[in-house]
């Protein structure tokens, strides 16, 4: 009787007894007992970039839990992306330790705020962080918006507040930064992935 | 349901900090096995692997297999390649040039297997030695007949316990076709779970510690030992990056995970070489099977064949 192709690849447990370890004169049986006694661990392998700087290093980020089951996923360990030609495999010391970065007790994971003349920062929520953000911002610019230089050339700009743009924006929002940032007459722009 | 870590991971440093990263032009696609070396150190694997294994003496028993290969590749003589018209077209059309579909198979793999029978007969299992003789006996037509039926992937159940043996004599002779070539001038394959030098599907991957950059995953042919590199967390099968995950026996040394894809319900297994430096795809592939069991019943098929075990599907 022929096998098919599924057959042919397939190793179960109803199958060794029958399979040619069994066939060539060997048993299969320790094995298929010890089998029972062991259960699977899970993980997921997924390609990312590092936040840190301009070079965008590949990284492997290995995570277990199952996002179907409700389970929370955990990350276990973060290595350079062997595959991805900027970094072929390699991590400055920073990306190395991004695990860490990631799973820090010190890591930032809402807006605070110190006010004038206080030694406490006080979470705030994000709604509050864009109302101040938004009001410090109009506040300046009312104040230092040059529309006209002194040879009377309108400039339209805003020279006494500076931009610092995230490193781990993809080009979509690296337009959409600069875009708004100009739109506002600001001339200092600058990036974290330059730091 | 608390699902447990890998055990591999010790989040120390990565060993590769600081390594100035090679250019992309010194990572080999495509590395053909070593003739001198591929079956010896697959021999001293299993030697390593039968200890204190479950499946010990069979795995033992793959050891000696694995050095009669060896002994039967060192005294094969070159075969003789498609012309240089053919090669080249095949490189052209992206096709492998020694495909076993279409390739017409030299004869010198029936001495390979007399030699490899020769050799491993004395320490066979008195229920080997039945199957032994009755393959010395077997005529050219029969063997050939073997050879086809093991090829297409499709023998008969009856033939099961000789199937081992013819796939260890054509792997011997694949592996003598596929040194000959020059690696630089095989066709780069779209799919990537097709060795691009004799068409088979790979037995594994292995991600690689001994290369240029390391950490590369290559794909490792069942038939003829060429590796190609592919590359990691992507399905071999189907290319699917979103739907994969990393199977291990808890608490085992991590050396063989299962990559299964959910994309197309299929699994292989993935070696680890940066975890003990003398894996070999197939003898870990082996030495592994609990984990191909439990992954089974998870639901996943196996991608590719082990030519060394055959008929452990069952009905």
């Amino acid at each position: 009787m022929k096998m098919n192709r599924r057959q042919f690849f397939k190793v179960c447990s109803a199958g060794l007894g029958g399979s040619s370890i069994a066939l060539m004169g060997f048993s299969p049986n320790a094995a298929l007992a010890e089998v029972r006694t062991f259960k699977l661990a899970r993980a997921t392998e997924t390609r990312n970039i590092c936040p840190y700087c301009s070079v965008s290093c590949g990284v492997l980020i290995y995570s277990t839990g199952d996002k179907s089951k409700n389970t929370p996923g955990k990350i276990i360990h973060i290595e350079g992306d062997p595959d991805n030609p900027v970094n072929r495999g390699t991590l400055c010391p920073k990306g190395a330790g991004l695990r860490d970065m990631v799973q820090s007790a010190n890591r930032l994971k809402w807006p605070e705020v110190r006010e004038p003349g206080s030694a406490e920062w006080k979470k705030i929520s994000w709604q509050e962080a864009f109302d101040r953000i938004a009001k410090h911002m109009k506040a300046d610019r009312d104040a230092n918006f040059v529309a006209q230089n002194k040879d009377g050339v309108t400039v339209n700009r805003w020279t006494s507040t500076a931009f610092l743009a995230s490193s781990a924006a993809p080009n979509e929002a690296g337009y959409l930064t600069v875009k708004t940032i100009r739109a506002l007459g600001m001339t200092s722009i600058d990036t974290q992935a330059r730091i | 349901m608390i699902i447990p870590a890998l055990s591999f991971f010790d989040d120390t440093m990565p060993s590769q900090l600081f390594t100035p990263p090679s250019s992309t032009a010194d990572v080999p696609t495509i590395r053909l096995p070593d003739p001198e070396r591929i079956f010896l150190d697959r021999a001293e694997r299993f030697d390593a692997l039968a200890k204190d294994h479950s499946l010990g003496e069979w795995l033992a028993f793959m050891g000696r297999l694995s050095r009669a290969q060896h002994q039967a590749l060192q005294e094969m003589t070159d075969a003789e390649l498609p012309d240089a018209e053919s090669l080249e077209r095949a490189r052209i059309h992206r096709m492998p040039p020694l495909s076993t579909a279409s390739f017409p198979r030299p004869s010198t793999w029936r001495d390979a297997l007399g030699r490899i029978i020769e050799l491993v007969n004395d320490d066979a299992p008195e229920g080997l030695r039945e199957t032994l003789s009755t393959l010395m006996v077997t005529s050219s037509e029969g063997l050939e007949k073997l050879a086809d039926q093991l090829l297409s992937g499709e023998p008969d159940k009856n033939d099961l316990p000789r199937l081992p043996l013819i796939a260890a004599a054509l792997q011997v002779l694949f592996t003598r076709l596929a040194v000959q070539l020059d690696a630089t001038r095989l066709p780069p394959m779209e799919a990537r779970s097709i060795c691009p030098v004799c068409g088979n599907l790979p037995v594994a991957s292995i991600i690689r510690a001994d290369g240029p950059v390391e950490n590369l995953r290559y794909a490792h042919c069942t038939l003829c030992n060429t590796e190609w590199n592919a590359p990691r967390a992507t399905c071999l099968l189907c290319g699917d990056d979103e739907k994969l995950a990393l199977h291990e026996i808890d608490g085992d040394d991590g050396i063989a995970r299962a990559e299964s894809c959910e994309s197309c319900n299929s699994y292989l297994k993935i070696i680890y070489q940066g975890k003990n430096a003398h894996v070999d795809p197939v003898a870990d592939d082996l030495a592994s099977i609990a984990l191909d069991m439990l992954v089974d019943e998870a639901g996943f098929e196996r991608a590719g064949p082990n030519l060394l075990l055959i008929g452990a599907g069952g009905e």
